[in-house]
């Protein structure tokens, strides 16, 4: 394919050279399969900063500019997300695994449920599952309610802190949610309403990184480990299983697949979706 | 007296730890040093620390979630943190603040900057 005229030029060689830096310094790995996305990328930034490959290349490895790298890792892990994303999965989430767990923890005593939604971009899903969650538990205020909600980029995560969003990003919403949980301001955008707001804690982590806490009910990583090699994959899906609570549930994304390398989950079929539930070892 | 006071250095950077080190003694003051946020929160619940200089990205646990987990705890809420790191955009800033930092400070190291903080914490 012949660059666009004006676009950054990118040999095969300063392709590789990126997709090594990023892998050695952000864990995450562009399969040969995935290198067009990355170069179709990494020269929309450079034409927008009006630079070559090298000088790029030189400008991300300098240990002073650590917001290029942010703005890398926007540039190249946003994909395109929005509320309700993978239909299908959150009705399963909504009409048989939600309901399951509420009623297993009611007739223990327990009104608790603390979910993570592992890489959550600009807040869409962590924002979608509390919506799932009002609608679902009665009496939700009485429960204890925490939504941990992690990225590794801090201008996605300001973003969904501040929850706002166009027409485009709620089209998929069941009509009734979006009368409930957002408000509609002149402007023309649609604001996640504050009790929404109030279950959801944003927080900065790579999924690398060790710190976790070990009592999550569901896990919700949804095409994030499409970005990481399989020994990475493997490391961060044996974190999710420590994560969780035994009996607790992992949801990925619709074509992701933990055989080979996680041992321990149980596959479940949904209507149209699967879901992980964790088993003893 | 500079010594009476320990500051705790957490980098995991050793290049940065020993650079920040070398000033802070020179100054007279009692350093510590940890590599990342797990180490750092030992060091703080095992030693006496006067003031924090935290970086942000490290392993294991970052500087953010380290901030934020000593900003709640009542024990260690009082002690000063300082970001000092070289996420400089304006996202990461806010992302500081909303933590609970009480300085941030950007990359590269300017020593006459954190001694001018030094001097309105301690």
């Amino acid at each position: 394919m012949n660059p666009r005229p004006g676009a950054a030029v990118l040999t095969d060689k300063q392709l590789l050279r990126f997709r090594d830096f990023i892998y050695e310094n952000l864990g995450l790995w562009f399969g040969d399969s995935k290198l067009p996305v990355l170069q179709n990328r990494l020269r929309i930034r450079m034409g927008k900063l009006g630079v070559d490959a090298d000088k790029y290349y030189a400008l991300i490895r300098s240990e002073d500019d650590r917001a290029e790298i942010e703005k890398l890792i926007n540039v190249i892990t946003t994909n395109e997300t929005y509320f309700y994303r993978c239909e299908s999965q959150m009705d399963s989430f909504r009409e048989i695994i939600l309901p399951r767990m509420v009623e297993e923890k009611i007739a223990a005593g327990n009104r608790s449920l603390k979910i993570w939604s592992a890489g959550c971009s600009t807040g869409e899903e962590p924002y979608t599952l509390a919506m799932c969650i009002f609608e679902t538990i009665p009496f939700h205020s009485i429960w204890d309610i925490l939504i941990y909600a992690t990225d590794l980029s801090t201008d996605v995560l300001n973003r969904a802190l501040e929850g706002k969003y166009n027409k485009r990003a709620i089209e998929r919403m069941p009509a009734d949610f979006l009368k409930k949980y957002f408000d509609l301001r002149e402007n023309g955008l649609y604001y996640v309403n504050n009790a929404i707001k109030k279950v959801v804690d944003f927080e900065y982590s790579n999924l690398v990184d060790a710190y976790y806490d070990t009592d999550y009910d569901i896990i919700f990583c949804r095409n994030v480990l499409i970005y990481f090699r399989d020994e990475t994959k493997k490391m961060i899906l044996n974190k999710f299983y420590d994560a969780l609570k035994p009996g607790g549930y992992m949801f990925l994304g619709p074509t992701e697949m933990v055989r080979g390398l996680v041992d321990g989950f149980k596959l479940i079929s949904l209507k149209d979706s699967v879901v992980f539930q964790k088993a003893p070892r | 007296m500079n010594s009476d006071y320990t500051i705790l250095v957490v980098d995991d950077s050793p290049v940065v730890v020993e650079a920040v080190r070398d000033a802070l003694l020179k100054d007279g003051y009692t350093v510590l040093a940890a590599a990342d946020g797990i180490e750092a929160l030992d060091m703080v619940r095992q030693n006496r620390v006067d003031l924090i200089l935290l970086d942000i990205d490290m392993p294991r646990m970052n500087g953010y979630q380290l901030c934020k987990l000593l900003k709640r705890d009542e024990k260690f809420r009082e002690i000063p943190v300082v970001m000092l790191t070289a996420k400089s955009s304006d996202a990461d800033r806010m992302w500081g603040v909303k933590a609970g930092t009480d300085e941030y400070l950007t990359k590269p190291f300017n020593y006459a900057k954190v001694k001018e903080i030094l001097g309105r914490f301690l």
